[in-house]
């Protein structure tokens, strides 16, 4: 509703609700402040915004709000007066070496002292001793009580952006001072560190160590995580100095966690890979570009066919991933072409797509603001995907959380039922929530009948799932369970929001297809807060899986095995195409044991540590005759190649990336490559060439989608034109005009029959399975300051903060273990061993023990099987592994 | 943390605390959760809390807040002891009572001049006796206000005219009626206890004299809110009214009479004098720092844990069970037009005879003073009332003849508050008077606005150096433009309010302040030369 007032004599509009301090600014109204910033609740701490208001004097224009007929006065005596003792008096607490403050420049206090006008005379704080009190403890940033004026900003942006709450006034009155919880040092807090407190700050109490000034900025997107998180890339010269949250961005609306606020780093780490290396007498040698590309394809053209397996990168963009599976099957005439898809998310693809008809989140990330009701069930959000995991947690303020979780994740803090269940049991779990909502009638009857297909046998599925039974499979009290259900199906809007505690089992298809049966149960699906949000881990794992590096399917998830749609691509492509559905990366690995698989050719993953069992892995890529790794460092991977291509990374080149949202976005070349290192796109093209393959001319990245939009119905509606105008467009996209789709299944799902399937489940126990000698069940996952091993680990304050792996567990087991804190162990499962420091924490459950894989010291997949794999989509089970825990004896 | 010896004292009560309480404790005992803490030994460390919020692990209290809030309150923090013996020695200093000391009824037992409405009952019955005070009455006015419909006994309270009596004379049926008028499940009605103005403790003295008279007033107004739990917010300075309370409490309880629809309970606060707020009595209610909220919204729009709250202070719900009882004609049958009903006010200071008085409104103030109080102490003559508190100003002897109203005091530049009198005789010297209030002002300020905390401080610290001695011809024009600063700028009612007692005193007294600066003199001879540097020196 729009409200008229006059500001000075002035006829301004407005609309209602808006504070008088917003209402000015935007119709350039200068009005000094130093306690608001955007996207906060007002503080009202400063008192500097005073404006004068006919018949009620002076008001603070950051808490009064406009309406109609209001007369405004922003400048008169008494305000002048009165704004300029407040700040004098801040002044008079300030250190006034401003010169030797990094924040000179950009300092709101200096900018609002120059606008008031006030010429201060003397601190009371000496500036001889300016380190006195300062807390250096964080890597990436400073904090200088001296500097601080109470505004209140960065408690406001921790608790109401970030949710971390990790910082608040403490004391009164003059003895007021903002604290990390009492806590010496803000590192021994539950600070995150990332930084928004210290973006937003508007003095020099909250400084980023290394800041430099940008000559100019790029917009690009975050590659540390699938949230996509839209950002400003700093560049001077050749080289990227900052990097800033995309306020305007519907993804993070400036948001950024501490990997994508500092991790940059590993841009110009010196060891990034900027020539070529060829194994020459068993070493790995600089090379050439020609002579590297002239021996790689000299080779490959002897493996052509199913002897040929390409890995792809869900980290690359969509034109190099749409390009590699392209090589593979154009070129290379095999549809072995997989990517890391298959060690997450395979089963939401799998899953969602069987039960849906689409293999992709359903709802935006805004949706998360709307909801009635969140469910997170085995995702870590706050750790993995923070910019999503605050989004949760601030939600969560207003409407009830359920996590269902083995471990105390952070979010179970906040959350109104935390279901703790055993690892592997999420099929039980899900079942017999739907067994509560049946038994208790608040199914979606309407939603049922209309919208999906396959109930009866589902009703008949779920009579195995009664209380009694899902709690003594799961070990979660009956009561909770049924407390989470009612809450799950009678909030109106219930969004679930789940990861690879879901999808890394060996029944992972199954546990997707249970939450699916759960949504189409309640109607929550296809509606603005209700919905299914799969949180993908690579920042590119949605688009890789979309381009096609799939063994199953063409781009837009076109099968492979279709006729007609082979004959699409074979006239586009000009070639035949190989009919039959390749091998999955395990399933490759595996083939290389036998020989079968001959020759590898992997873009951007470190294969030999992030499949599970390691020592397999490695062996069978050591089995291989010809094995490229094409990386931007010299990885645990790339170490065992024959050939070695040094790529370029996100920041030197153009491409689009698709972020868990089916949102993609665009990336744009910031810096020219470093060293003389190549983007994916352009070495794929060179390469295909040098091997004889036609359709490969590619001048840009845009050509690239041209192509692929022109084969990818879902698709046909990108361009980088349009994606340069908008903020990312989300598929299906498919016209000109079609402004893409924010929510799925809105009418009808996408399967043959329009309808929702239901899947009659049964619950099958994980294959890994604990005994006396491998009593502890190990799993696995991502802590917040890494993404997997080799980017993250090249940024020395992420090391700092955590630099080693440790093996969490429980009080009880550490009790009869003999095991104390930070105390080294060794840790043994089936398939191999580690030695890594234990951690004793409730965080875990009395018998289970917890590790994430981000150090190659201690290769934690060294532990995992690959024995089973999820029948469906082929994952393995990375989240159940069966170990045992030693004392290391001191010799 | 290192707690020599106490650390596994530590270690052992939160154990203790913890079983019980870790899934079930709500955020709002917090308070108390740190105050039997503080009960065991002694104080609470700062140090050590970031280790016992972790250990508490208070679903809902984030540990920066646990820490926020004990560092708040001084009776939580290590502020706390400088601050209450700053208190005790302001209270000893202007010859009020202390919070332990036992009330004072002035006039009694005939109470001649008075018209004893609230206090009719106080001092009179034995408030152990339940029968008694049911006999007497009590509690027919809620069976009464329960016959009637909510809208009805908001009614009834609207044409009385009553107006809140804690300080801020707002209309009570109007907070009423917008609490009622909300959809909310659930909502709340809390009785302001936290009296906190020097020499003022009416609330308490109702609260021991006729406590039943509070419960009922409570109960009507729940009935017409439609709130279903009630708090009474108690100073924490009158924790040893807790076991009487409850012992009345369980009478009442037990009795039945209060129905089933409705629970009482007593929320025992942590000694900020900003927590008579009302929004930052809920923050404090809810395990927060007692710093004030934002307004709109409302506490009666959106109020503890963000549903509809009535915060009414103790004097007003006391009114409302006579209201129902005997009809809003009779309660506005004395008083002027603006101010109906009655005053209850508590004289101290140097009087004849202090203790806690009940008029009419409008009867002239020099009436109260001489006729009931009996006069200045000592024969002597009376130079200024102080009314409203810390956050108050003075009345000049010249005024005197203004009649007890809400209207007529605010006109004369001082504003009836909550109903506590200083009476100030001729020996008294202002400047000092003057920074005495404007110290405890500066320990009470929470901080939250950059005007009041370091305007507080600035007054404070000019004060001090005009009684030290050190003042300049500047020190006018500085008070003046600080207290324009505070009183314009300030978030909240406090710091509004700070600079009003030294305004005040300068306003009436300016040659006082003058003498101190230019002649360094004090006529009252209690400031310079002796036992200038601190405020334990202005005892005279």
């Amino acid at each position: 509703m729009s409200v008229s007032f006059t500001v000075d004599g002035q006829l301004l509009k407005s609309s209602k609700g808006e504070s008088l301090l917003v209402a000015l600014t935007k119709a350039g109204i200068r009005v000094p402040s130093l306690c608001h910033s955007p996207g906060l609740t007002p503080g009202g701490h400063c008192r500097l915004c005073l404006v004068e208001l006919e018949g009620r004097g002076l008001v603070a224009a950051c808490h009064t709000y406009v309406d109609d007929g209001l007369k405004v006065r922003t400048e008169t005596p008494k305000i002048r007066k009165v704004r300029k003792s407040t700040l004098e008096l801040l002044l008079a607490e300030h250190p006034l070496d401003c010169l030797k403050c990094a924040k000179s420049g950009s300092c709101r206090l200096q900018e609002v002292a120059s606008y008031i006008g006030v010429q201060p005379q003397a601190s009371s704080v000496s500036d001889l001793d300016s380190d006195a009190g300062q807390d250096f403890s964080n890597p990436f940033f400073t904090r200088d009580p001296k500097r601080c004026v109470l505004c209140g900003i960065c408690v406001r942006t921790c608790r109401e952006k970030v949710g971390a709450s990790a910082i608040d006034f403490a004391g009164s009155g003059a003895q007021l001072t903002v604290s990390p919880g009492g806590h010496e040092s803000i590192t021994e807090s539950r600070c995150l560190s990332c930084g928004e407190c210290v973006e937003r700050c508007p003095t020099g109490a909250l400084i980023k160590r290394e800041a430099e000034i940008p000559a100019k900025e790029v917009k690009s997107v975050c590659t540390f995580c699938g949230v996509g998180c839209s950002i400003y890339l700093g560049v001077r010269g050749n080289e990227v100095v900052s990097v800033r949250g995309d306020d305007r961005s519907p993804v993070n609306e400036g948001l950024l966690c501490v990997k994508g606020r500092f991790g940059f780093p590993f841009i110009h780490s010196p060891e990034r890979l900027t020539t070529p290396l060829i194994r020459k007498d068993g070493q790995l040698v600089p090379a050439s570009w020609t002579e590297a590309l002239d021996l790689v394809a000299t080779k490959l053209i002897q493996y052509k066919g199913d002897q040929f397996a390409a890995i792809s990168s869900s980290r690359c963009t969509n034109e190099e991933n749409y390009l590699m599976q392209k090589f593979a099957r154009a070129v290379m005439q095999t549809n072995n072409v997989d990517n890391c898809a298959r060690l997450c998310h395979a089963p939401t693809v799998a899953g969602l797509s069987k039960a849906f008809g689409h293999g992709g989140g359903t709802n935006p990330l805004k949706d998360l603001d709307e909801t009635g009701c969140i469910f997170v069930i085995g995702s870590n959000s706050t750790d993995a995907h923070p910019v999503a995991g605050n989004r949760i947690r601030t939600a969560a303020k207003n409407v009830p959380l359920i996590v269902a979780d083995p471990r105390r994740i952070d979010l179970c803090d906040q959350a109104d039922i935390w279901l703790q269940l055993r690892p592997g049991t999420d099929v039980a779990l899900l079942m017999g929530m739907a067994k509560v909502i049946l038994d208790e009638g608040l199914e979606d009857t309407d939603f049922i009948a209309s919208r999906c297909e396959g109930f009866d046998e589902f009703r008949s599925a779920v009579e195995a799932f009664d209380l009694g039974t899902a709690s003594s499979l799961t070990g979660v009290p009956a009561e909770q369970i049924a407390a989470a259900a009612r809450l799950y199906a009678s909030s109106g809007r219930s969004m679930i929001v789940y990861s690879l505690g879901i999808t890394e089992h060996s029944h992972g298809t199954d546990n997707v297809l249970a939450i699916a049966n759960l949504a189409m149960l309640t109607g929550n699906v296809g509606r603005p807060g209700a919905g299914v949000m799969p949180m993908r881990g690579q920042n590119n794992v949605q688009g890789a899986c979309d381009m096609g590096c799939i063994p199953a399917s063409l781009p837009g998830s076109q099968p492979i095995t279709k006729p007609d749609v082979r004959e699409k691509f074979e006239q586009a492509w000009s070639t035949k195409l190989p009919e039959l559905e390749g091998l999955t990366v395990v399933e490759m690995l595996q083939a290389a044991e036998k020989r079968s698989v001959k020759a590898f050719y992997i873009m951007g993953m470190d294969v030999a540590f992030s499949v599970a069992d390691g020592k397999r892995t490695r062996k069978a890529l050591e089995a291989a005759e010809f094995v490229i790794v094409q990386d931007i460092f010299l990885t645990g991977t790339a170490k065992l190649a024959d050939v070695v291509l040094p790529a370029a990374s996100f920041a030197e080149k153009d491409g689009t990336f698709t972020n868990l949202e089916r949102r993609l976005q665009r990336a744009r070349q910031a810096i020219e490559p470093v060293g003389d290192s190549w983007p994916d796109w352009k070495i794929l093209c060179e390469l295909a060439r040098r091997i004889g393959a036609s359709g490969f001319d590619f001048s840009a990245p845009s050509e690239i989608m041209a192509e692929m939009t022109r084969l990818t119905p879902s698709f046909a509606g990108m361009s980088f034109e349009r994606l340069e105008r908008a903020d990312g467009l989300q598929w299906p996209c498919t016209g000109a005009q079609d402004p893409g789709t924010a929510r799925l299944h809105v009418e009808r799902f996408n399967t043959s029959s329009g309808k929702g399937r239901l899947a009659a489940l049964k619950y099958r126990p994980a294959a890994e399975k604990t005994d006396r000698e491998y009593p502890i069940l190990l799993t696995t996952g991502r802590t917040i300051y890494h993404f997997h091993l080799a980017m993250t680990s090249q940024v020395p304050g992420l090391m700092e903060l955590d630099g080693e792996e440790f093996i969490r567990l429980h009080p009880d087991d550490a009790k009869h273990l003999r095991i104390l804190d930070y105390e080294e162990v060794r840790v043994i499962s089936r398939r191999g061993e580690l030695r890594v420091r234990a951690l004793v924490t409730n965080a875990v459950m009395p018998g289970n023990a917890f590790m994430s894989f981000h150090f190659y010291e201690t290769p934690t997949n060294d532990l995992t099987q690959q024995d089973v794999l999820d029948p469906v989509s082929k994952t393995p089970e990375f989240k159940v592994t069966a170990v045992r825990i030693e004392k290391v004896q001191q010799p | 943390m290192k707690l020599p010896e106490q650390e596994r004292h530590l270690e052992t009560l939160l154990t203790q605390l913890r079983p019980e309480h870790r899934d079930q404790t709500s955020p709002s005992d917090l308070l108390r959760l740190f105050r039997s803490i503080r009960e065991r030994f002694g104080s609470v460390p700062p140090q050590a809390v970031p280790a016992i919020a972790r250990h508490l692990g208070i679903p809902g209290i984030p540990e920066s807040q646990v820490y926020s809030a004990v560092t708040f309150y001084p009776e939580l923090s290590e502020k706390g002891p400088s601050r209450d013996r700053l208190e005790r020695e302001l209270e000893r200093n202007f010859q009020v009572l202390s919070p332990g000391d036992p009330v004072l009824w002035s006039g009694a037992p005939d109470f001649p001049g008075q018209t004893r409405r609230v206090l009719a009952r106080c001092g009179v019955l034995d408030p152990l006796d339940f029968s008694a005070f049911c006999t007497a009455g009590s509690y027919r006015a809620l069976q009464r206000a329960r016959k009637m419909s909510p809208e009805q006994v908001i009614q009834l309270i609207d044409s009385s005219g009553l107006r809140g009596r804690g300080g801020a004379g707002f209309s009570t049926a109007r907070k009423w009626r917008t609490a009622r008028e909300s959809s909310a499940e659930r909502k709340f009605l809390v009785c302001n206890a936290a009296e906190g103005d020097l020499g003022a403790w009416m609330d308490r003295a109702i609260l021991e004299g006729d406590p039943h008279l509070v419960f009922e007033g409570m109960a009507i107004a729940a009935h017409a809110i439609g709130a279903t739990r009630g708090y009474v917010y108690l100073r924490s300075e009158y924790s040893h009214l807790v076991p009487f309370l409850e012992r009345v409490l369980k009478q009442v309880r037990e009795s039945g009479v209060l129905g089933d629809g409705f629970e009482l309970g007593i929320f025992l606060a942590a000694g900020a004098y900003v927590c008579g707020e009302e929004t930052a009595l809920l923050n404090s209610m809810e395990g927060k720092a007692g710093r004030p909220r934002m307004r709109p919204p409302f506490p009666a729009q959106e109020g503890l844990w963000g549903m509809p709250t009535v915060v009414n202070n103790v004097k007003t719900l006391a009114q409302v069970p006579l209201i129902v009882q005997h009809g809003a004609e009779w309660f506005s049958s004395v008083g002027t037009k603006s101010s109906r009903g009655t005053a209850i006010l508590c004289l101290g200071g140097d009087i004849q005879e202090p203790g806690v008085v009940e008029v009419p409104m409008g009867a002239p103030l020099i009436d109260v003073i001489n006729t009931i109080g009996k006069g200045a102490r000592g024969g002597k003559k009376i130079k200024a009332v102080q009314s409203g508190g810390p956050l108050g100003g003075f009345i000049p002897a010249s005024e005197l003849g203004i009649p007890v109203s809400f209207e007529s005091f605010a006109a004369a530049g001082s504003p009836l508050g909550s109903g506590g009198l200083i009476i100030i005789s001729e020996d008294r010297c202002m400047v000092r008077l003057a920074r005495d209030f404007s110290t405890f002002a500066r320990e009470e300020s929470c901080g939250h606005c950059a005007p009041c905390r370091l305007g507080t401080e600035s007054i404070a610290e000019v004060l001090q150096m005009i009684c030290s001695g050190r003042g300049t011809e500047h020190d006018f024009e500085m008070l003046e433009s600080l207290g324009e600063m505070l009183s314009s700028a300030s978030f909240c009612a406090f710091g509004q309010g700070a600079p009003a007692v030294a305004l005040s005193a300068l306003k009436h007294f300016r040659s006082e302040f003058e003498e101190h600066i230019h002649q360094k003199r004090c006529s009252a001879g209690v400031c310079f030369p002796a036992s200038i540097a601190s405020i334990e020196g202005c005892a005279k």
